[in-house]
């Protein structure tokens, strides 16, 4: 008894020298920082509101300004305007002008590597207070281009004579107290923010790749915001009376990307028989434990501007499913494959381990479509294999996660994926010219009707086949307050938190 | 002494050679293609692309013939210089030394801490053969060695960081963060150790020289002090200094459990992405920390044996 009264002892003293230390505000992801290069590690930068751009999104995704107050197209569609902010200062008391907008927009790794790339630029100048771009063609969508993390604006001083980042020194609510990359960077408040001081002082993220510890560390309150929870673990965290849970569908889709030029997939009928084979229902409920995240087209129905309500959900159909497969004269033989021309119907299947649901899905979807008679044989490699054998035309089938909205305007990722010519994440020797028309007409001026017929068209034709959709679940401590989840990630709107005494 | 330190030099000069060859090597056949793995690495699976591959395949010269690259990089290797990572675009060598504090304090500390439960455990057992604590040292130590070190790391998580809330489950800014990786390294450490201790211990017990001391009237204190200890550090000695291959192979997968940002961590990475000069740069540090704790053992050893110093001489 008086042994047992000691250890207790003993432990209290511990935890109370421990907890006398005061704590930042920790927050906890899986992604790591590859660097200081915006166009690589921006989007940690972008979230933790240490660099900005110059436009904006509110927690719901809809564009609103940000360094630039306001901005407008001439009639011919040619030529953008953004009218940079006033009085906004650098965290090194430099400030904001048009001409530092111009030296960070036309940095060579930005317009060749980033995802301006994809923009028919003509030329970026620096005209008094306004930045002036000249495109080659119409594109609606600019705007929302300069929202992404890679078009962060930098003071002067980030960069070295070679015009290489040395420093990040942006204009947001926090600047870097120090970074130890690739796993943390140490944050304090920017008093001199141009939307007012921060409500917390100091914030620190940790990159932990292993949803298992970071599951342990919110649990154990180490860390008070984490992002990205497994779903295996969500269900002992919603329990924890002192965690909030927040989930969110983001625009991000578990998709089947297709090779049309396979011999076994060209034909329609064999697409649409792999898309009712599957039991997406199931898969979303005990894989990815929440069935809403069933996919029957690209985008969930949070994306109000691009989910198409007619389009229903689809349902396993095997008996469907087999007569698609015998009309396109694949015959089941007694093994319980199809054969036609003496060729057996087996599929490889690629996909990667870096989202841990992939493999599992993957191998749900070969047990499936062995119902239907098709051998699959799953691929567990390299994300870059499926890129490789894209290139090389050797793929046939990959399962992958793609994210939608690289930009807050899905328009973007459409256009990159299933424009012509397909592309490495997207269609694969598709071509389909009423698609191709909308797109182009969308690059114009934007419509919710053509949107409507676009997400049509890809139901119809299936140059890829939807899976599921995918959430973000963030669990906080409850003495955290005000905190936004934003579906595109670019922000954490940490500026906003506040805490509960 | 002299001896050892000339065949320690000629070891360095041999290891920095064959080191940046095989690693060379070893990267170039690898499959997959390099400047779409660099690439990767740079921008992740959401901004990988053939296109931005080859950019990164212009950027980096990665078209260069082998046996070129091969030059190129011995050349830079003899101006001492490691070059730059070509993901984060970093020296290396700034890379390394950032990254190899953190590891030497996990390292150090494991090894302190490894000790620490296997010197007393090893001595009692061999002191005390088949005894309770012997028999519960074995069962403990198969236990410690079998259970998989990342399973280990969130059993110690779940009951130090959530059951008694007294230790952070991961990360890193003073010394309480290094309490669980180093106690989930020990104890794999110590499974072996205090085995090899117990049973050089019962050699040495065992052995005519410590039965005379017995026959002397020596008590157990004394003859452990005399004639145990000793006799018995040597085998145990360069056991240890073994044991550092599977410090540096355990903290590979502890750091990425506790989120600590060692160098094991940022090889996996680096051999992930083929970031061919963080990887030479890495494994050439790692390699000449292996000859100096192996001449660290030597030096031991010889102190301790007058027989080696004589061999040596």
């Amino acid at each position: 008894m008086l042994k047992n009264n000691r250890l207790k002892l003993i432990l209290l003293i511990c935890f109370m020298v421990l907890s006398l230390e005061a704590k930042d505000i920790k927050v906890i992801g899986p992604w790591e920082i590859s660097g200081i290069e915006p166009t690589q590690s921006g989007f940690i930068f972008s979230r933790m509101q240490v660099a900005e751009t110059l436009v904006s999104t509110d927690e719901k995704g809809n564009l609103i300004p940000g360094l630039a107050k306001s901005w407008s197209v001439s009639k011919d569609g040619l030529l953008w305007k953004f009218d940079i902010r006033k009085n906004v200062a650098f965290q090194d008391n430099t400030k904001l002008d048009a001409k530092i907008v111009e030296y960070n927009l036309t940095r060579e790794n930005l317009l060749k590597k980033s995802i301006l790339r994809y923009l028919p630029i003509e030329s970026i100048h620096a005209v008094n207070n306004t930045i002036e771009i000249k495109l080659s063609s119409q594109f609606s969508a600019l705007p929302a281009y300069f929202a992404h993390y890679s078009t962060i604006i930098l003071s002067k001083n980030s960069f070295d004579k070679e015009g290489k980042i040395i420093k990040v020194i942006g204009t947001g609510a926090y600047q870097i107290k120090s970074l130890t990359a690739p796993l943390k960077i140490k944050l304090t408040r920017f008093d001199k923010w141009w939307k007012g001081k921060a409500n917390i002082k100091n914030i620190t993220y940790l990159s932990v790749g292993k949803g298992e510890t970071r599951s342990l560390m919110i649990k154990s309150h180490e860390a008070d915001i984490a992002y990205s929870l497994l779903p295996i673990s969500l269900k002992s965290l919603k329990k924890d009376s002192t965690l909030n849970t927040t989930i969110v569908t983001i625009p991000r889709a578990k998709l089947l990307k297709v090779n049309l030029a396979s011999f076994f997939l060209k034909d329609i009928n064999v697409r649409r028989a792999i898309s009712l084979a599957l039991d997406r229902e199931n898969m979303a409920r005990i894989i990815l434990k929440n069935e809403n995240l069933a996919a029957n087209q690209l985008f969930p129905p949070s994306m109000k501007l691009w989910n198409n309500t007619n389009i229903k959900p689809i349902k396993q159909n095997i008996t469907e499913a087999n007569k698609l497969l015998d009309k396109a004269g694949w015959v089941l033989k007694s093994d319980g494959y199809r054969y036609k021309d003496n060729k057996k119907f087996e599929l490889s299947l690629n996909t990667y381990p870096n989202r841990p649901d992939l493999p599992v899905l993957a191998t749900a979807i070969q047990s499936q479509l062995k119902e239907v008679g098709i051998d699959v044989k799953v691929l567990i490699d390299s994300y870059t294999e499926i890129v490789r054998k894209h290139k090389d035309n050797t793929l046939e089938l990959a399962l992958m996660s793609r994210n939608l909205a690289l930009i807050p305007n899905p328009l973007g990722t459409l256009l990159q994926d299933y424009g012509r010519g397909g592309a490495d994440w997207g269609a694969m020797n598709w071509t389909n010219e009423k698609m191709f028309k909308y797109l182009a007409q969308l690059r114009k001026k934007d419509n919710k009707d053509l949107h409507n017929k676009i997400t049509q068209i890809m139901y119809e034709d299936l140059p890829v086949i939807p899976v599921a959709w995918s959430e973000l679940a963030v669990v906080s401590n409850k003495k955290i307050k005000n905190l936004k989840v934003d579906p595109f990630e670019l922000n954490y709107f940490l500026s906003d938190i506040k805490l509960d005494k | 002494m002299k001896k050892i330190i000339i065949t320690r030099v000629i070891q360095v000069l041999m290891l920095v050679l064959l080191i940046s060859t095989v690693s060379f090597i070893m990267m170039q056949l690898l499959p997959g293609d390099p400047a779409l793995k660099i690439a990767a690495g740079r921008y992740g699976p959401d901004g990988v692309t053939a296109e931005i591959a080859q950019s990164v395949r212009m950027e980096l010269g990665l078209d260069k013939s082998m046996f070129q690259a091969y030059l190129d990089s011995l050349y830079q290797l003899f101006k001492f210089d490691l070059g730059y990572s070509l993901i984060s675009g970093e020296k290396v060598i700034h890379e390394i030394q950032t990254q190899m504090g953190y590891s030497l304090y996990l390292a150090f500390f494991s090894f302190l801490l490894s000790l620490i439960f296997a010197i007393p455990l090893g001595i009692y057992s061999g002191a005390k053969n088949n005894g309770i604590i012997d028999k519960l040292g074995f069962f403990f130590s198969i236990l410690f060695r079998a259970i998989p070190p990342f399973i280990l790391g969130l059993l110690l998580m779940y009951i130090f960081s959530i059951y008694f809330r007294i230790l952070p489950p991961a990360g890193f800014e003073n010394w309480k963060y290094l309490v669980l990786p180093s106690l989930t390294l020990a104890l794999g450490l110590a499974a072996v150790s205090n085995r090899l201790i117990k049973e050089s211990m019962l050699e040495v017990s065992n052995s005519s020289y410590y039965a005379y001391g017995k026959y002397k009237g020596l008590t157990d204190l004394t003859l452990i002090n005399r004639h145990g200890i000793r006799n018995a550090s040597i085998s145990v000695i360069a056991y240890l200094g073994l044991q550092s291959i599977y410090l540096i192979e355990g903290v590979v997968i502890v750091e990425s459990i506790y989120a600590f940002p060692g160098i094991g961590h940022a090889l996996v990475h680096a051999v992930i992405a083929r970031d061919i000069p963080m990887i030479q740069g890495t494994v050439l540090v790692m390699g000449l920390f292996f000859i100096l704790i192996n001449f660290f053992t030597d030096m031991i050893t010889s102190t301790l044996d007058p027989r080696l110093r004589i061999k040596n001489a």
